[in-house]
């Protein structure tokens, strides 16, 4: 005990608690702030309903349902069709917002260019018309995520790890800005 | 040995302490709240070392070449002072012993003589017997006590021995005591003779009234028929 009482002991100690806290805790509170980030990209908040993730998995599920749709007429290997399974493919293995951005715009364009094809298929009418509302679909739910407060979030995040003692705090405790969904 | 006035080291634990628990409220990233928390830490370190009293803790003496100019005195004083620490240690081991309490007086008288020496450097002549004998003696019967209360034992020998130096250590501190004192013989006349030409200046210019005579008088009684306190 009695070199608790030594005054750079103390000092020691203090200055342990300090930089502890600062990059213990401040580093705990800085990846709160990124996980709410990543809640408001996979969930939405309160505050902003919006949730991008949502919408991906919309885009998705009238892709599959094309792509089940095409399958009556064609291969499964058909070149036709080739395209958009990639893309579908790569939508789900996208890691990151950059990513998904990327792909669902692939995906979407996809679509597009499939329903634009649908005459070569000789497909019925309900079909090419099912088509058709899956574009208008898909189109409204990119118009969501332009919608979505997302990206004003991210940056928030990213502009705070750039200042002081942020970017102390994340060099050291491996904190990596958003991505950007665009 | 000396008396050292310590400041509390609470205030400083007290600094990280407010640190965490302000850190656990607010995100502790944000340059505001560093500053903020640098200011709250700041103001309740005052506050709590205002509170917590600075604690006195004896502290042994530390040596310092002394040079008073003349080489005796400097001397004297270097030596005397190591002999000082060397008390100190023995007083240390022999804490709870019959001798403990002369032990401590004698260090304190010889840290006193030493400090008059380092004053009046002069008079360091007048110390030669007691720097060059008794001082080393009475260092020499001490650690002869230690060393034989160390034993733990109780024999014929060891007692008679032991009661030997504890009789001793009497005499010494009385020896001490007087050596100090003769330190002050010159200082002691110079006063006398001060207050007597003040006295004989005062009659003289007729500026004694009767208190002052009165006093005058005690101050006559103080010193015998050659000035000297009796």
């Amino acid at each position: 005990m009695a070199i608790l009482n030594n005054k750079i002991t103390a000092i020691i100690i203090t200055v342990l608690f300090i930089l502890m806290s600062i990059f213990i805790i401040g580093g705990n509170n800085l990846i709160s702030l990124k996980s709410n980030v990543n809640t408001q990209f996979e969930e939405g908040t309160y505050a902003s309903p919006v949730s991008i993730q949502s919408q991906i998995d919309r885009i998705l599920g009238q892709a599959n349902n094309m792509l089940l749709i095409s399958r009556r007429y064609v291969d499964n290997e058909d070149e036709i069709i080739l395209p958009l399974i990639i893309a579908i493919e790569n939508l789900n293995n996208a890691e990151n917002a950059q990513e998904k951005y990327k792909y669902t715009n692939e995906l979407v364009a996809e679509i597009e260019s499939l329903n634009n094809q649908a005459h070569i298929l000789n497909m019925s009418e309900r079909d090419i018309n099912y088509f058709q509302s899956i574009e208008v679909n898909v189109t409204s739910y990119n118009r969501i995520i332009s919608n979505s407060d997302y990206n004003l979030v991210a940056t928030n995040f990213n502009n705070e790890l750039t200042k002081f003692p942020a970017n102390i705090i994340s060099l050291v405790r491996g904190i990596k800005p958003a991505y950007i969904y665009g | 040995m000396e008396e050292k006035v310590v400041k509390s080291v609470i205030p400083i634990y007290a600094i990280g302490i407010i640190w965490v628990i302000y850190s656990l409220i607010f995100s502790m990233y944000t340059i505001g709240n560093l500053i903020t928390a640098s200011i709250i830490c700041l103001i309740g370190y005052v506050v709590i070392s205002n509170i917590i009293p600075d604690k006195t803790i004896m502290v042994e003496k530390i040596i310092t070449p002394v040079n008073t100019g003349n080489e005796l005195a400097n001397q004297y004083i270097n030596n005397g002072y190591k002999s000082a620490k060397e008390i100190s240690k023995i007083s240390k081991k022999l804490k709870n012993t019959n001798i403990a309490s002369q032990v401590l007086y004698i260090e304190s008288t010889l840290n006193k003589i030493l400090d008059f020496i380092t004053k009046y450097p002069d008079k360091a002549r007048t110390l030669r017997t007691f720097m060059d004998y008794y001082l080393p003696t009475t260092i020499k019967l001490l650690n002869n006590y230690e060393h034989l209360n160390s034993q733990g034992l109780s024999g014929e020998n060891i007692d008679v021995a032991l009661n030997k130096i504890d009789n001793v250590m009497h005499v010494m501190t009385e020896a001490f005591t007087k050596q100090l004192d003769s330190l002050f013989e010159d200082k002691t006349l110079d006063i006398l003779a001060e207050v007597s030409v003040l006295k004989d200046i005062l009659k003289r210019e007729g500026l004694t009234s009767s208190d002052t005579n009165i006093n005058i008088k005690e101050i006559d009684k103080m010193g015998d028929s050659n000035g000297y306190i009796k």
